[in-house]
């Protein structure tokens, strides 16, 4: 039993050593920033006002979350309405909320658990892909000190959205079509985004088995890993008459078609001295050009999946506006292998280690304080 | 070895079919909008004195009943009591949130007087349709899936989209309500139609000669001037400059705006607006305004313009232009200058008040007018040979190989062809009932543009013709000449780039680099015979 637990933590020491020491630095500078900052929260309504060490992760879609998983979905008519946010993280927040007595608990659980488990599948992925243990660590390390990391501790669905990409492309790594679209369907239950996933699988077995004629098995592959956003769009027609009813309201939550030319142009009439900025623009910017980047870089050094999941799921939200840009880049680990093969120099590695905790810290305490970040 | 195969090569399957099943369970029961205990139907309440604990007093005269409503079901409310002429009450449905009222439908009866809208999430009022009412009860709104159709003394009055699923009842009562009885029924119910039986198509309904027009319309918004003939919206800034004709709802009907843009462009018309002080649930077409354009859409419950088509079209300029829209039960139609812009055009709106509108630019309106029309579209399409001819202006009607204009006013009269043509061979003998009587026959490239077209016109009962390109002022650049009284025989071929006029079978001219187009004919002064026409695509 012994031996057991020293290869399991041999195998995995590194990941749940970067796990545990950046979501407790997290957690106390969270509380931190709540209790020594003068922010809105008060204001805006606390979503767990008895446990500022839970509410600290429960702001701005949180609340659309825990609504769906307390009071079920709804949707009103040119209004942000919850039918927007997909829904297996509030279906299981539901779940293990029966069981600890607290959504919000049950919600920074369900975070935490998917977090820690995608690191593993991260790190597992990039020792096979990097042939390098030190730039797979790297590429750990650099996914939970992100600057806009601090999403996977809260009650959002990045953390169980990232499991679920990354069991699906070690999946296709493996060549175990299956079980890579049994993760697409979760993922595509999960987020929007996910649905990527389906073309992914699709594209990576027409390759894997180039030349002969096998293309009506990898649609049934790619048919099976798009059923959880089928499953919620025949719940939309359902419950709401429109099983589109995701994107029909994206208009209200201030994405159009095009939105990001508005948001972009303020940036060149700005006063950069004195300010105010849209430092939130710049911020998502900056993001979508690392994700590109590193997606394109990925395309010759990954593969073409890696390229094209990285890229579409930028470049589709970009389409409707820069807003959460930030928050999307983290889906984009491809993008994460490859600052992390590109990290052999040290300086380089050293800069990102000092500036990627600097702006987490600085973001988490915006954003704890009710202010938007992604 | 085999039993371990199989197990791992079904193992993936059975994860999937119980994440799904869990999924699709959990969605349906454990996420669908939440419900409270519905109230058993049919349901009854008295209301001449209401009292707990069929009724709470939530604030001063609003009452909230005790009545519980699904979604996704149908419902028909019946308000009854005595119609006394100045009742005023508001029966508020679909609540989604009571204190402080938010989210809800809303009909509300003042005296003579009927709107309904809904609150909105901040628990503003928004209106989406005004109307006279003759009496005040018995009030039925009757709830379907996706509209409310409210219906007074069982005759239908307005239809709205029902953006509010499931939720409470309230009644706000002022004064001394005629109200008796509350009754929640099941299924929506059916009312009279809102309309009689609609006019023959083509009967004029209204048409405007603007006399005074800046004191009768309902201007909401711009600087309207109104002239001998015509009005004017004078400021080239701001946008949505609207002016409501001063007549009540219309349905079905043929819409004839006539436009000249004096500065800019964006001016059209906006039609079947609910409500006459906003341009919520009605539609809009005009001109863009670069002029590149013509639009069309509808204004969405906030009052956001929501497009449904444009086409490209060559820019206004000085000219005067011919906006029409035909409004059908289900659908509309956009026509310009007797071209077919966009057809079968969903509506959102088929019936409400109806007006001129423009957008950073000065417009001069010279005609406004309404014909009927019928529920389904019928355009007046002239089914010709091979052609399909719109008639603009005028009596035309086909008889035989032969057309008619048999109007005898002594304005222009136009037909023009749907789609261009070109016509490898036209021959068409003018007969003439009147000496005063001319015609035209003309090839036009763009439509709304004289620049560019070619042709033959006669006049004076076909004593005199002229030819050539057509010129502004509806002049022609060629010849002239003076022919002998009676009927004239003209013939037209266009082959490659080169067009040749026939008049009495003798070449009239050549016409080099000419363009096909549409096929305009014009008649002035008269009843003419365009006998036999006949035209070689």
């Amino acid at each position: 039993m012994r031996s057991a637990l020293q290869r399991f933590w041999a195998e995995w020491s590194w990941p749940l050593q970067v796990f545990l020491l950046t979501r407790l630095a997290l957690l106390g500078v969270a509380f931190l920033a709540d209790v020594a900052l003068p922010g809105p929260p008060e204001a805006a309504g606390r979503l767990e006002p008895s446990n500022l060490w839970l509410d600290v992760w429960a702001r701005w879609d949180s609340g659309f979350y825990l609504h769906i998983a307390t009071q079920g979905y709804y949707l009103y008519p040119d209004e942000p309405s919850a039918v927007a946010f997909f829904p297996l993280y509030p279906l299981l927040l539901k779940g293990l909320a029966g069981l600890v007595g607290n959504a919000v608990l049950a919600g920074v659980l369900l975070s935490h658990l998917s977090f820690a488990l995608a690191l593993m599948v991260l790190w597992k992925l990039s020792l096979q892909l990097l042939n390098s243990p030190a730039a797979a660590r790297r590429a750990v390390l650099y996914l939970a000190i992100f600057p806009t990391s601090f999403f996977f501790s809260a009650v959002y669905t990045e953390s169980l959205s990232l499991l679920w990409v990354l069991l699906a492309f070690y999946a296709l790594h493996e060549r175990r079509w299956e079980w890579a679209a049994v993760s697409a369907a979760l993922a595509s239950a999960t987020r929007v985004t996910g649905i990527l996933l389906a073309g992914v699988l699709w594209l990576e077995y027409l390759r894997a088995w180039e030349g002969r004629s096998r293309w009506p098995v990898g649609l049934a592959l790619a048919g099976v890993g798009s059923l959880g956003l089928l499953s919620y769009m025949a719940f939309l027609a359902v419950q709401f008459g429109d099983p589109l009813a995701f994107w029909s309201v994206q208009g209200s939550f201030s994405r159009e078609v095009g939105g990001f030319i508005g948001e972009i142009r303020p940036l060149f009439q700005q006063n950069f001295l004195t300010g105010p900025i849209s430092w939130n623009v710049l911020l998502d910017l900056l993001a979508l050009i690392f994700g590109v980047v590193g997606s394109l870089v990925a395309s010759r050094r990954l593969g073409l999946g890696y390229a094209l999941f990285g890229l579409l799921s930028l470049l589709i939200p970009f389409s409707s506006g820069t807003g959460s840009l930030s928050r999307y880049v983290l889906m984009v680990f491809p993008a994460f292998m490859v600052l992390a093969e590109a990290s052999e120099r040290p300086w380089l590695d050293s800069l990102i280690r000092f500036v990627f905790p600097l702006l987490l810290g600085l973001l988490l305490a915006i954003h704890v304080n009710g202010l938007f970040v992604a | 070895m085999s039993m371990y195969r199989y197990l791992a090569r079904i193992t993936p399957w059975i994860t999937l079919l119980i994440c799904l099943t869990g999924l699709n369970l959990g969605l349906h029961w454990g996420l669908a909008p939440r419900e409270g205990p519905l109230t058993p139907l049919p349901y009854s309440a008295a209301i001449g004195n209401p009292a707990p604990p069929k009724w709470q007093e939530i604030s001063r005269g609003l009452w909230l009943s005790e009545v519980h409503l699904g979604r996704q079901r149908s419902y028909r409310l019946v308000l009854s009591g005595d119609a006394a002429p100045q009742s005023s009450y508001e029966v508020i449905f679909m609540a989604q949130a009571i204190s402080p009222l938010a989210r809800a439908h809303y009909v509300r009866v003042e005296g003579q007087r009927l709107s309904s809208g809904f609150y909105d999430a901040q628990g503003q009022i928004r209106s989406l349709v005004e109307h006279p009412l003759e009496r005040p009860l018995p009030l039925e709104v009757g709830l379907e899936a996706k509209r409310y159709i409210i219906g007074v003394g069982g005759v239908e009055v307005a239809s709205l989209p029902l953006r509010y699923q499931g939720g409470r009842i309230l009644l706000r009562l002022e004064g001394r309500p005629a109200l008796r009885q509350l009754q929640v029924l099941e299924g929506a119910g059916q009312l009279q139609p809102k309309a009689p039986a609609n006019p023959a198509p083509g009967r004029v309904l209204y048409a405007e000669n603007f006399a005074s027009a800046q004191r009768r319309f309902v201007l909401l918004g711009g600087s309207w001037r109104a002239g001998q003939g015509f009005l004017e919206q004078t400021e080239a800034q701001g946008f949505d400059r609207v002016a409501l004709a001063p007549i009540g709802p219309q349905r079905f009907y043929r819409l004839r705006v006539r436009l000249q843009h004096l500065e800019g462009a964006g001016g059209g018309v906006v039609f079947n607006l609910p409500n006459p002080r906003r341009l919520a649930q009605g539609h809009l077409v005009r001109y863009a305004e670069d002029g590149r354009s013509v639009f069309w859409g509808y204004f969405n419950d906030q009052g956001t313009f929501v497009g449904q088509g444009f086409a490209k079209v060559e820019p206004p300029g000085a000219a005067p232009h011919l906006l029409e829209v035909f409004s059908y039960d289900k659908t509309y139609e956009v026509w310009l200058d007797g071209a077919q812009l966009a057809r079968d055009v969903p509506l959102v709106s088929n019936a409400g008040h109806l007006g001129l509108t423009t957008s950073l630019s000065r417009v001069m309106f010279t005609e406004l007018r309404l014909e009927a029309a019928g529920p389904a579209p019928h355009t007046p399409r002239l089914p010709f040979g091979p052609l399909i001819l719109h008639a603009i202006e005028g009596t035309w009607m086909p008889q035989g190989q032969a057309l008619y204009q048999r109007s005898s006013q002594p304005t222009l009269a136009r037909a023009i062809s749907a789609q261009p043509l070109r016509p490898r061979r036209l021959r068409v003998e003018l007969r003439w009932a009147s000496p005063q009587a001319g015609a035209g026959i003309f090839i036009v490239p763009h439509l709304g543009l004289e620049q560019g077209g070619w042709g033959i016109r006669l006049s004076q009962g076909g004593r005199q013709a002229t030819w050539g390109r057509r010129l502004e002022g509806e002049r022609l650049d060629g010849g002239s000449v003076t022919l002998e009284p009676g009927n004239q025989v003209v013939a037209i071929e266009l082959a490659e780039n080169q067009a040749r006029v026939w008049l009495n079978n003798q070449l009239l001219y050549t016409l080099p680099q000419a363009e096909a187009g549409f096929l305009v004919l014009q008649t002035l002064g008269g009843p003419v015979g365009f006998v036999p026409l006949e035209v070689e695509p």
